[in-house]
């Protein structure tokens, strides 16, 4: 095996696993971590493995590998951090090709350079390759504002499961040819193909990004703001609420005491004025304070929350639920979870996204009184027609929760899909929703 | 007569069958005339439990079946293949629910696009995509097609906007694609539904996501004499980072047929190109990028840049764009609408060379589009009892999507691929790539029955 592998890649980019801990996949040692120099040479693996039957895990820096059900055993993780190139920019279209390896950061720092974004964040843009977070579908608190990864990628380049490369999509922002593939592999978690190239549609960078933040009042007065704004003129980028104890570890130097509703606004200059002005005057309406937070302090507190949780917790999970129920999903939250240590709860209460993070004395009996709360909390989230994650977990905690939970009438589906797209199961077996 | 009609009679209503062939008429084609074939029968159900039914009974007895909306679709999606039952949905056109806390609706299929956005109208809300043909089409063909506007340049297709979808598969099960109110777990079935042209099954239920309002909008005409001008003004007005709400143009050709017919909205007849320019959101932003898009035309040499005063002049601008279509049919007996797309960048250069294509083959080209986003509409009009003319009007077509492709554009932006553009589906696509849109189908529907024949070309591939 290695030495067919170091045929392909070359000996330089081929690692025996247990040399490469960054690359060990939620406790699994693979047997080699590869680092292919092109999409040709992933496939050239691919093949290899489909024929071997070699389990593979995709990898960018490694650093997500333990989101999803455990895997059983992986041979080979392939990383694709050496496709790392910005490819094609075309600033006056607003596209670009980009390899699957390049960093969000590094890429918006980059295209960043013609006044331009993806105006993505998810946790640790530094440490999470683009492939990646397509994979993974992976958002963060602007999600109300700029939406999902699948709405700006408009073209794929995939390596499917026996080495045949396809595209789907195309490099231009319209585009309705065939089916809409970019759907399926924009957060399959890496089980039908391995992505190596991505179009993205970007953004023009705003010109002013402000923070502000409401307090002074009961969590039933911030949900009646936080009401008030999604149903204004006024188009928050990001509306996040923080509970008593969560701004104590978010946001240590807050001068406010009690929860807090963080808004954010990115827009040209006045624009950014006029809705600060109008926040003022419909938050005094309701008796709350409003207050700017500095752009020091916001940028350090954004990067708090997108990291999520501080510290890291032991658990950590992300809830879904329709908007109207983020709130009374919190107090539900902070009643629940009230044995655990260190909560920590985050509510993007505009688009009902909410993150929960957990730490628990390492004992058999905290640990299954956690789980209960957690399934407990799953319940909750299914009855409002939603549904709770496991994002980061011990394996023991995974032993006992599914990572994702029930998917229902369309597991059929899904399974089909993987069947056509993976026949051999090589492609992170199990560590999807139902069983995939 | 035909045993399955008489059953088909027995599951719905006799009255909700059709099958006498002067009742069929209506349903050989949808707005595309030139692709015809009469379905075995037309069925009305009125509910999903109905649409399960019918699906199931013909998916026993192999027979294949497509949906249909309202038939507006330009690819030639609702073309029945042979002996096919057409599921007509239009009497499924309830909305059920609207959820203002969570910006959502829930509709049938049969809904028509305007309607939902006409009920939610003085709430202060909307549903954004907006065909040009809105007051006809339905929202299931919406999904089907993943249907644009003019108003997608800023915010998206149909697929920014269906949160999920209740749908038929092709062998009667119902499930739910998508979430309704929340995320849904797994693979994104539900964008994977939206655009397949239904061939996926039938969208029984569809949730989908309401804007606000816009508090300002402000609507621009600015007119050019040249081509180049308008086209570098459009270039400019993206590169510059503005995101107008809608950026279209019409050109010489087009303005002058608009203006004959009664869809005239006082354009300048002798200009070379028109842009509507429509700027919406909050109101410092519209003003500040109105006044830069005006600086932006001006600089390009706009002979006039008009700013509609009221909003009776608005719809007038608007008027002229959306009539476009049924403006140029009066020229004569038939219409090619096509539909393409290019980098916007690329607008100067491809559209002259449009021209240069019609002219080569003797053609008229009147060009209506979404330039904003790159997206043509090169329409030719052309005499179908001529079949010499229609060769030539077939082979400018073929020119000029390879014409598309090659600078880096797609064949389709959003009309659709179904039967129309099925042979220039090898352009864009590999064998690889068509055999990977093949085995998702497989996955919804293993026997082919639903909507067989459209968007992957039979020959390349072996399946269907
Ligand atoms: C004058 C004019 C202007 C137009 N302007 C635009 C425009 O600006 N932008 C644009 O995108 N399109 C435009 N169109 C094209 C057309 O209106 C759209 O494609 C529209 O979405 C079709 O809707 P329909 O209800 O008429 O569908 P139909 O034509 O009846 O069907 C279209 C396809 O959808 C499938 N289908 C229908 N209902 C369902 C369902 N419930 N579930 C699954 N599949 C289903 C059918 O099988 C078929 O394949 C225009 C058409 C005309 C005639």
């Amino acid at each position: 095996m290695y030495n067919e592998l170091e045929a392909i890649v070359g000996k330089e980019w081929v690692r025996p696993g247990n040399a490469t801990p960054e690359y060990t996949v939620d406790g699994v040692v693979p047997d080699v971590v590869l680092f292919p120099g092109s999409a040709d040479e992933v496939a050239e693996v691919l093949r290899r493995a489909h024929e071997a039957r070699w389990i593979v895990a995709p990898a960018g820096f490694g650093t997500g590998l333990d989101l999803g059900n455990p895997l059983a055993k992986v041979d080979v993780v392939i990383s694709t951090r050496r496709l790392d190139r910005v490819l094609e920019h075309e600033p006056a279209d607003l596209t670009v090709s980009v390899e699957a390896g390049c960093s969000l950061a590094t890429f918006n720092e980059i295209i960043g350079e013609h006044g331009q974004w993806l105006p993505l964040n998810p946790p640790r843009p530094e440490q999470a390759t683009l492939g990646a977070i397509a994979a993974v579908e992976d958002f963060g608190s602007l999600r109300l504002g700029f939406g999902l990864t699948r709405d700006y990628v408009i073209g794929l380049t995939i390596v499917q499961a026996d080495g045949t490369i396809i595209k789907s999509g195309g490099r231009v922002v319209k585009n309705v040819a065939g089916y809409d593939l970019n759907k399926l592999f924009v957060g399959s978690h890496g089980t039908l193909g391995i992505i190596t190239q991505l179009n993205f549609k970007l953004r023009p960078r705003p010109e002013v990004d402000s923070t502000y933040a409401l307090s002074g009042g009961a969590l039933a007065r911030l949900e009646e703001a936080a009401r008030e704004l999604v149903r204004s003129e006024l188009a928050p980028v990001a509306l996040n609420l923080l509970p008593a104890g969560t701004v104590r570890r978010c946001w240590p130097s807050s001068p406010v005491d009690g929860s807090v509703l963080l808004v954010r606004f990115m827009d040209l200059e006045p624009v950014v004025q006029y809705q600060a002005d109008q926040l003022q005057q419909r938050v005094a309406r309701l008796g709350l304070d409003v207050s700017t937070v500095g752009a020091e302090t916001a940028m350090a507190l954004w990067r708090a929350i997108d990291d999520f949780p501080v510290d890291g917790g032991d658990v950590t999970v992300r809830m879904s639920v329709p908007r109207s129920e983020a709130f009374s999903m919190v107090g539900l939250i902070e009643r629940t979870l009230s044995a655990a240590d260190d909560v920590q709860v985050i509510a993007c209460v505009g688009d009902g996204t909410i993150w929960v993070s957990a730490s628990y004395e390492d004992t058999e009996f905290t640990r299954s009184r956690l789980v209960a709360s957690l399934k407990a909390l799953r319940r909750e989230c299914e009855r409002r027609r939603g549904h709770l994650i496991l994002y980061r977990a011990p394996r023991a905690v995974k032993r006992e929760l599914d990572v994702w939970g029930e998917v229902g009438a369309t597991a059929g589906l899904m399974r089909a899909l993987k069947q056509q797209f993976d026949p051999h199961g090589i492609l992170n077996p199990g560590r999807f929703v139902a069983g995939i | 007569m035909d045993p399955v009609i008489e059953q088909l009679r027995h599951l719905l209503d006799p009255d909700r069958v059709l099958s006498e062939p002067d009742e069929l008429i209506v349903y050989e084609s949808d707005a595309v005339t030139y692709h015809k074939r009469r379905p075995r029968a037309v069925v009305f159900p009125e509910s999903r439990e109905e649409v399960a039914a019918v699906v199931r009974f013909l998916s026993e007895r192999g027979i294949p079946f497509l949906p249909r909306g309202a038939g507006t679709g330009l690819s030639g999606g609702a073309v029945p293949s042979p002996e096919s039952v057409i599921i007509e949905l239009a009497r499924m056109n309830r909305i059920l629910e609207i959820d203002y806390e969570n910006q959502r609706a829930v509709v049938e299929p049969g809904v028509i696009n305007v309607h939902l956005s006409q009920a939610v109208a003085d709430a202060g809300y909307f549903y954004a995509p907006d065909p040009s043909s809105q007051t006809a089409c339905t929202i299931g063909g919406n999904v089907a097609e993943n249907s644009g506007g003019p108003h997608c340049l800023k915010y998206g297709m149909t697929t920014n906007h269906i949160l999920g979808l209740e749908v038929v598969l092709p062998d009667g099960e119902i499930v739910q694609l998508g979430g309704d109110g929340a995320d849904a777990l797994g693979y994104d079935l539900r964008g994977l539904f939206i655009g397949s042209e239904g061939m996926f099954g039938i969208a029984t239920r569809i949730t989908v996501r309401l804007l606000r309002c816009p508090p300002t909008v402000e609507t621009l005409l600015a007119d050019f004499m040249t081509i180049e001008a308008a086209t570098h003004t459009v270039s400019e007005i993206i590169a510059a980072g503005i995101i107008p709400a809608a950026l279209e143009m019409m050109d010489k050709a087009t303005i002058g047929l608009v203006e004959a017919s009664i869809f005239a909205a006082g354009y300048p007849t002798d200009a070379a190109a028109v842009l509507i320019i429509e700027l919406d959101g909050l109101e410092p932003a519209v003003v500040r990028d109105v006044a830069r898009v005006i600086d932006i035309c001006r600089a390009h040499g706009a002979r006039e840049v008009r700013v509609a005063q009221n909003e009776t002049e608005r719809a007038r601008f608007w008027a002229g764009r959306k009539g476009a279509f049924g403006a140029m049919g009066r020229l004569s007996p038939d219409l090619m609408i096509q539909d393409a797309v290019i980098p916007r960048s690329k607008l100067p250069r491809v559209l002259s060379q449009i021209y240069r294509i019609a002219e080569h083959y003797g053609l008229q080209v009147a060009n209506v589009f979404h330039a904003g986003d790159g997206n043509l509409h090169p329409n030719i009009p052309y005499d179908g009892r001529d079949p010499e003319m229609l060769e030539r009007v077939k082979r400018a077509s073929r020119e000029i999507m390879e014409l598309c492709v090659r600078e880096g554009g797609s064949i389709t932006g959003e009309h659709g691929v179904g039967l129309d553009k099925i042979d220039y589906m090898p352009l864009i696509f590999s064998d690889a790539d068509l055999e990977a849109m093949v085995r998702v189908r497989r996955c919804f529907d293993p026997r082919g029955l639903c909507n067989p024949g459209k968007v992957i070309p039979i020959r390349r591939c072996r399946a269907f």
